[in-house]
């Protein structure tokens, strides 16, 4: 039977190898795609930033009879101050209280729009600039008793990360990593595992290949192991895609994530990676196939896919700000699984625990679904749906 | 040799109800002959070489082809028989050759075999210009030729060929047309669905015809057209289906 399924393996390998498109779109593709994505954002919030340090801005500042504060204010950002009433030009207002002077116990106001990120950045200074002005009249008043601010500064903080040093900075990698691994695996499969499965049905070849000495089950089973194969080697080049962008943007993602952090790659890690890699793009294979197989045509199963890709994404988009180490149960769940165990591995915290879990549940699951399709296939509903 | 005795098939149909499908077909059909399905659309001509070929088992009565029971001895009959359906679309980057070479595998022929019939079909159907040629790039004709090598590659005894000209123009229908008739001339069986008539007439030595799952005639055409007093097949099926009064209905 095992022979039998690598006839079917070979040659739909074979026929997707010589399309030079698709072996762009899933295997070059994300090499090229993740950097310039990644590196697209970087780029954009570096502009924005500096547009925002740049820009000369339209301010309003009320009842400050105190050209100090004006003077600092201008030392960190552009503004032209604006004498008139509030119009649509204002970009924003700093209000103190009626007959303020310097001194006096108060509340400022900053009326800003927060939907502008300029506004924001502006709104973000003022503040600081705010503090500054208030400890320069604090250090005043106590030079006036004799004192100085130093003096009363007596408590200092320093944060030490105790994260062993080889995870540090990783916590990035390993939120948006699994994510767009799983979207990747699962978009990936899903064309390749739909057309095997429901494309052949509408070419109506489906038929000639049930009508010869390859058992049914080795063509449902040669078919997993296609959109198997198919799916990790696409899995693995958007992961060298993310990894190449994370390199390449290491400053935009902070120091630690890839600057010199490259020892989270150590043998083992790489390896349990692609176990982990395996088995998602083995439940994503096996899924994809079984309800392909169940569908009429291409329509009906994009139908019965959709739903369950949509649920994908939301797993996805969950578990992605959620913390690398959660409780064993979540490792019970197939595809939840696949998500913690890359968290765990590229922060470098790997629970074998955990894995071994992970691992048995998933080639459990497979094993499920791909005893429902050979299932599937040997019974008269493979044909009576084509 | 094909036969069938008293067939049915029903299909699982709304509300848990079963249509019936097939209703007590009967015929044979012999080696160095063509047997004709002719039926209109809905009819069970499909259903009935599905049936045949393995794909579908009968709720009742038996087929045998060349003395195996279809369900028995399925693996037996599959290896003796080639079934080609109209719908079927060879796709994608493979060439002819390396499909061919495919569809051997899959019946677990020897490689020797497999290439030695690699040959002998292409310089058969004349297909050497475009053996390593993507199958996507071919013309239909050229895909036609394609998916009849693909269907014969062990060679079998017993082909069944499901409308195989639909959607076919002239030239395209004649490659199939010699095909059959030469396959015949060979001395196997070959059993044909179609509704064109006069590729039937052409062709057929017996004909089914079936209207609503019946087999409402089994004989040889000039037999037909005696006992309707037409020459042509044509209007033997047109009295035919108004006798069932299907003409009322189109
Ligand atoms: N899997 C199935 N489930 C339910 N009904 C079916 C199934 N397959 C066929 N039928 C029904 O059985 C009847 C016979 O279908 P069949 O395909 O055998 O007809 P046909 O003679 O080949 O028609 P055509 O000329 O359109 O190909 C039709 O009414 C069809 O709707
Ligand atoms: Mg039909």
């Amino acid at each position: 039977m095992f022979n039998d399924s690598v006839i079917i393996f070979r040659k739909e390998l074979k026929n997707i190898f010589k399309d030079k498109r698709t072996i762009f779109a899933i295997f070059i593709l994300p090499l090229i795609l993740m950097p310039v994505i990644f590196s697209s954002i970087s780029y954009v919030s570096t502009l924005q930033e500096k547009d925002a340090e740049e820009n000369v801005y339209n301010i309003i500042i009320e009842n400050s009879g105190d050209p100090v504060f004006e003077d600092m204010l201008r030392s960190s950002l552009q503004f032209s101050e604006n004498e008139d009433e509030y119009n649509a030009d204002t970009d924003l207002r700093i209000v103190f209280p009626k007959g303020y002077r310097p001194g006096d116990i108060s509340t400022v106001k900053i009326y800003y729009n927060s939907l502008s990120s300029k506004a924001k950045y502006a709104a973000d200074v003022i503040a600081g600039i705010l503090n500054s002005y208030e400890s320069s009249i604090n250090q005043k008043m106590l030079e006036s008793h004799g004192l100085s601010l130093s003096e009363l500064d007596n408590i200092n903080t320093e944060k030490i990360d105790t994260a062993p040093e080889e995870s540090q900075g990783t916590d990035f990698l390993s939120m948006m990593i699994p994510y767009m691994i799983l979207i990747y695996i699962f978009s990936g499969s899903m064309s390749i595992g739909l057309d095997t499965t429901a494309g052949e049905k509408d070419r109506g070849s489906l038929a000639s290949l049930l009508v010869n000495q390859v058992s049914r089950s080795s063509i449902a089973l040669g078919k997993v192991f296609y959109v198997i194969v198919a799916g990790l080697m696409n899995s693995i080049s958007s992961f060298l895609g993310l990894i190449i962008a994370f390199s390449i943007n290491s400053k935009f993602f902070g120091d630690g994530v890839f600057g010199g952090n490259m020892n989270i790659f150590t043998l083992s890690n790489i390896l349990t990676l692609l176990v982990s890699l395996l088995t998602l793009s083995g439940i994503a294979a096996s899924l994809i196939v079984f309800l392909g197989s169940l569908a009429r045509n291409m329509r009906e199963a994009s139908g019965y896919i959709t739903p369950i890709y949509i649920i994908v994404i939301v797993m996805g988009v969950v578990t992605m700000t959620m913390d690398s180490t959660m409780g064993t149960g979540l490792f019970f769940i197939p595809i939840i699984n696949s998500v913690f165990s890359m968290k765990e591995i590229l922060t470098n915290q790997l629970n074998t625990v955990h894995f071994i879990i992970s691992t048995v549940i998933n080639l459990g699951f497979i094993s499920v679904l791909v005893y429902f399709t050979s299932k599937l296939f040997n019974s008269e509903r493979i044909i009576n749906t084509i | 040799m094909v036969e069938v005795k008293e067939l049915y098939k029903s299909f699982p149909g709304k509300k848990g109800k079963k249509t019936d499908v097939l209703k007590d077909i009967n015929f044979k059909a012999e080696p160095g002959k063509i047997y004709g399905l002719l039926g209109p659309n809905g009819a069970g001509k499909t259903t009935t070489l599905r049936s045949v070929a393995t794909l579908l088992k009968p709720d009742k009565g038996t087929i045998t082809v060349n003395g195996f029971d279809t369900i028995k001895d399925a693996g037996k009959v599959r290896s003796i028989i080639g079934f080609l359906t109209s719908d079927m679309k060879l796709s994608g980057n493979l060439s002819p050759k390396e499909l061919m070479y495919f569809f051997g595998e899959l019946n677990h022929l020897k490689e020797d075999y497999i290439k030695k019939r690699i040959t002998e079909l292409s310089d058969y159907l004349g297909m050497n210009d475009f053996l390593d040629k993507p199958i996507q790039k071919l013309s239909t004709g050229m895909k036609q030729k394609a998916s009849i090598a693909v269907s014969i590659i062990h060679d079998p005894e017993v082909i069944m060929f499901d409308e195989p000209t639909n959607g076919l123009d002239i030239l395209a229908s004649k490659i199939v047309v010699d095909f059959l008739y030469d396959y015949k001339k060979s001395g196997k069986t070959v059993i044909l669905s179609t509704h064109i008539m006069s590729e039937a007439e052409k062709l057929c030595d017996s004909l089914g015809i079936i209207m609503d799952g019946t087999l409402v005639e089994n004989d040889t055409l000039e037999n037909l057209r005696e006992k309707y007093s037409e020459e042509r097949l044509e209007n033997v099926f047109f009295k035919l289906a108004s006798e069932r009064g299907l003409l009322k209905n189109v």
